[in-house]
């Protein structure tokens, strides 16, 4: 290119440059989710493992009248899908958002031209995609190793599934909103945790069952 | 034209003022300080230009731009490295670098500033095991990777030890060198004194003094005082005597 005066190269190189900001901050925050094995543990393979611990057991394998004539196995693994939305919906996303706010990175990253909004986008695209890959997973194995049912709705099924996310989610945007430093969003999120584990059935649909 | 050209400045918390009034202009290419004892409204004046805050009241102008009402276009030829500000523990120097430089539209070589700043060795470490000094490089890395023309850097050798300070001392007549106008706030004089071409020294919100750092020095009364124990008494005229001596104040006018 020939000499021009300067706004003009530097607007015409900003076009094509829209989205590189946000695929910048999404892999480099892929990368370091990736490198904090605890959460991808939690979140990806914990719902699974309790499967096959459950599963390990011959008795729990076995058809019984407490459950209505199935397996606990099969009676328990849709709430295992609930613990992964939550694990990573009101536990890892508000501890995530509020260590940035509390260490001031969000602060830094808005005195760049990307916007903290992004960083929201992608942290929030980040946990959802984890609870897919996590909720796969445990389906697949609760059905190809343990003889689960799969899904006999399934567009049901990935509704419920999607609006239960969203709701967990929403609660989990919400502690990161209000809660000003990490330790609390930790703490707000592991009662919310708490609370999340009885509407799905986790433990409280095993013990009406049984009047 | 000034690069920065603040008017009247006034910013309240809400019954705690911290800007009462705070005019000054920042010409292009000098080291500007702004010096001031803790919490007399340094960084807030500076938050307030980097439009990070928004002002009650006063007039803003950053390289022709309103720091509120164009926010975005202002951050792109802005570079500002902010008081006490972190990143993600397990960030790489090298990876926080290039997500920065991914920000700008004509960014710096992400590369080349990494070694310019003496973080060639560093690439691969993760932001937690940098040292203080390193922090700060890695910090001011980040304020230059965009090609701003404009820095900010907000108390950047608080907590370093001496040999990093004049490290990076020579790291900001650097940024200097390279065309860039540089506002720094400090509360060290030494500092002020050793990098800036002029400085505002605020006090309680107010701009008490504005000159070059010479002057202000300059600008101060002349006069001594020494105060001493004398071995053997002496007459005060001995003393007085001398071109230099002003006065001589002892107990009953013979000095012991």
């Amino acid at each position: 290119m020939t000499e021009t005066t300067t706004p003009v190269p530097a607007r015409r190189r900003q076009e094509p440059s829209r989205s590189r900001p946000l695929l910048a901050l999404a892999v480099a925050e892929a990368r370091l989710f990736l490198r904090d094995p605890l959460t991808t543990l939690l979140g990806v393979l914990l719902p699974t493992a309790v499967l096959a611990g459950l599963g390990a057991i011959p008795a729990l394998r076995e058809p019984t009248d407490t459950f209505g004539g199935i397996a606990f196995v099969e009676y328990f693994a849709p709430s295992l899908l609930a613990v992964s939305i939550a694990v990573l919906g009101v536990q890892n996303l508000p501890t995530g958002l509020a260590t940035y706010r509390e260490k001031g990175i969000l602060r830094r990253l808005s005195a760049t031209p990307v916007s903290p909004f992004a960083v929201l986008v992608v942290q929030l695209v980040l946990n959802l995609a984890t609870v897919a890959v996590g909720s796969v997973l445990m389906v697949t194995v609760a059905v190809a190793v343990f003889d689960v049912p799969a899904p006999r709705h399934p567009l049901g099924f990935v509704l419920a599934f999607v609006l239960g996310t969203a709701a967990v989610f929403s609660i989990g945007l919400l502690i990161a909103a209000v809660a000003p430093r990490s330790r609390t969003a930790t703490g707000i999120g592991t009662i919310v945790f708490m609370l999340t584990q009885f509407s799905p059935g986790c433990t409280c649909r095993s013990s009406c069952c049984r009047t | 034209m000034a690069v920065i050209d603040v008017h009247q400045l006034h910013k309240r918390y809400r019954d705690h003022v911290a800007v009462h009034d705070v005019s000054f202009s920042v010409e292009e290419g000098e080291i500007f300080g702004i010096l001031g004892p803790n919490g007399a409204g340094k960084t807030t004046t500076v938050e307030c230009i980097e439009g990070l805050r928004s002002p009650d009241g006063g007039r803003i102008s950053v390289l022709g731009l309103d720091p509120q009402r164009d926010r975005a276009e202002l951050r792109q030829v802005l570079g500002i490295q902010l008081q006490a500000s972190e990143l993600p523990e397990k960030l790489r120097v090298q990876e926080a670098v290039e997500l920065f430089a991914a920000f700008y539209p004509d960014p710096a070589d992400p590369d080349d500033l990494i070694e310019r700043w003496g973080l060639g060795a560093k690439r691969k470490t993760a932001f937690s095991a940098l040292s203080g000094g390193q922090k700060q490089r890695l910090s001011i890395v980040l304020a230059l990777v965009g090609n701003p023309r404009l820095a900010i850097l907000d108390e950047l050798t608080t907590g370093l030890d001496p040999q990093a300070r004049r490290d990076t001392w020579e790291a900001i007549e650097q940024i200097r060198a390279s065309g860039v106008t540089v506002v720094l706030v400090t509360h060290f004089m030494e500092e002020a004194e050793r990098l800036c071409d002029r400085l505002a020294v605020i006090d309680a919100g107010r701009v008490v003094a504005l000159d070059t750092p010479a002057g202000l020095v300059g600008g101060l009364p002349g006069a001594q005082r020494l105060r001493f124990r004398p071995s053997v008494p002496f007459d005060d005229g001995v003393l007085l005597a001398l071109p230099e001596v002003e006065s001589v104040r002892g107990s009953a006018g013979r000095s012991r």
